[in-house]
């Protein structure tokens, strides 16, 4: 009964002050201020507008090009990478374990190395892809080594009696994945689609660096159209839509999170 | 019989996409080095002093990053993994979802902040921030919360000094985690190109990604300057590889 009560009485909180004054003043402060002038008509008049940027945005012709490009790379890259990912870590579970272990470690490089140094590959050897295509490889590229070694990590964890219990009922290989692994693993699963839909979003880097910051018509994303507005200085719009974008995002993330903690209560 | 069938079928899937992966490396590498061998490293390292001045940039830039954001995230992970206190839950969940915000949307705060703290178009406005990046602590508290209670009880009881608990107990049980991170901050911000682009306005102060990325030299150049470019991150992956391993179990929600 004492020790409990010691465990509570000593509470080091000011070794939180160091990280949360920083993230404080760079990233929840300034993202205050942003929202603020998404509802004001100009950065240097600053009266307020209401709605009006929102509306001008969703008017805007390409705004909407913009957010139906973003919205189909992320329809298709999303499940592609997910069944991808969950074949290679199935397969890197049925092989020798060494070998596993080298293409593993192989397959995740890229996760690490810089998408400015291979820029050059994708321009002098992949110059005939669609631009869309282009992009959907160098993000397969890019984050599937990250998708394989997360979903490896469940799946490792994967209880070995209900695998073989499955194996005696007569589950080949195929269903077994299907039907017995996959739905283990589920909340890891999740956690990698959410981490697919990010990433998604993230693809604005690959596409700067292959396309510059007018790129084609069909790879024109919503960062471009945040990215434009912020060199003509047009502070309410990007910032309208940063807050519909963050609104998507966050709303995703707060699901995620709490679906989580839920299950771990339970 | 089948059984060495579906063998094979798995090593050839397996080896198939591995070779996919690696081919773009394979041929920046082989292009660097081979093709432009000479030429480009000549161009990189002798003619023009840029290049060099661009590497350093950007290498203080991440290592600054990395150790910054590694003595900044310790304790913030300790506190948020073992000691419970009001509205923790929700202050994660924030710092959570920053960490999952593409940069497109932070630039214009970004931007703001750089240019009233007078950092703007200086390496300070990427480091900052990079040092209070969320994913540090959110990496390192997800594997702080596996350290053992009962380890922290007995080191609380011995010692009353809260700087020993976190020197002695939470540092060496997190290394792996510590080390994983610390090398995932240096790869993103040796990496990033968009970034300086908006908080940097002087060409010479550009960092290697954005240099390679606007550059208007010859192609033995770029491709020198690219294949320089994969030699960090790959030799912090070789020496780190099992710590990485290890630090991305943490991953997870």
């Amino acid at each position: 009964m004492k020790r409990q009560k010691y465990k509570w009485k000593y509470r080091p909180l000011f070794l939180l002050l160091p990280s949360m004054a920083g993230f404080g003043v760079f990233y929840v402060i300034p993202f205050f201020r942003s929202i603020y002038y998404a509802f004001v008509n100009n950065a240097f008049r600053q009266e307020f507008a209401g709605l009006q940027n929102f509306r001008e945005i969703f008017g805007s012709e390409y705004f909407r090009l913009a957010l139906k490009n973003t919205l189909l790379f992320t329809v298709i890259s999303v499940p592609c990478s997910l069944f991808l990912a969950i074949l290679i870590a199935a397969g890197l579970m049925r092989i020798h374990p060494v070998a596993a272990a080298v293409i593993q470690s192989s397959l995740f490089l890229p996760v690490l190395l810089p998408s400015a140094a291979v820029a050059l590959f994708w321009k002098t050897y992949l110059f005939f892809l669609p631009p869309f295509v282009s992009l959907l490889v160098f993000y397969f590229w890019k984050y599937i080594g990250l998708y394989v070694m997360l979903v490896l990590c469940g799946m490792v964890s994967v209880e070995r009696e209900i695998l073989e219990a499955a194996s005696i009922d007569g589950a080949d290989g195929w269903r077994r994945l299907w039907q017995i692994e996959v739905p283990c693993i589920r909340s890891a699963v999740f956690f990698v689609g959410v981490l697919c839909v990010v990433n998604a979003f993230k693809i604005y880097r690959e596409s700067f660096l292959l396309y510059g910051t007018y790129p084609d018509e069909s790879v024109y994303m919503l960062q471009n159209y945040l990215n434009n507005h912020f060199d003509k200085l047009n502070y309410q719009y990007i910032s309208a839509a940063s807050v519909c974008f963050t609104g998507i995002l966050a709303g995703i993330t707060i699901y995620a999170f709490t679906r989580e903690r839920q299950a771990d209560r339970r | 019989m089948k059984k060495w069938v579906c063998r094979g079928v798995l090593y050839l899937w397996l080896g198939s996409m591995l070779i996919v992966l690696l081919f773009p490396v394979i041929c920046t590498v082989a292009d660097g080095f081979i093709l432009y061998g000479v030429e480009g490293f000549a161009d990189f390292l002798l003619w023009d002093p840029t290049w060099l001045r661009a590497f350093w940039i950007s290498m203080g830039i991440s290592m600054g990053t990395a150790l910054g954001s590694a003595l900044i995230a310790v304790p913030a992970a300790y506190i948020f993994a073992k000691v419970r206190f009001r509205g923790r839950e929700i202050l994660f969940l924030v710092y959570v979802i920053v960490m999952m915000m593409p940069f497109q949307v932070t630039q214009l705060p970004h931007y703001m902040t750089a240019k009233s703290f007078g950092i703007y178009d200086t390496p300070w406005a990427l480091l900052l921030p990079g040092i209070f990046a969320p994913l540090s602590v959110f990496l390192l508290t997800q594997l702080a919360r596996a350290i053992p209670d009962e380890m922290l009880e007995a080191a609380r009881l011995e010692t009353g000094s809260v700087w020993k608990i976190l020197w002695y107990i939470v540092c060496p049980n997190l290394r792996s985690g510590i080390v994983c991170m610390m090398v995932l901050q240096f790869t993103e911000y040796w990496g990033m190109a968009a970034e300086p682009l908006v908080l940097m306005e002087t060409k010479e102060m550009y960092p290697l990604a954005l240099k390679l990325a606007q550059t208007d030299a010859g192609i033995p150049a770029v491709a020198a300057a690219s294949f320089i470019m994969l030699i960090p991150p790959w030799l912090l992956y070789g020496y780190f590889r099992d710590e990485i391993r290890e630090g991305m179990k943490g991953y997870h929600l």
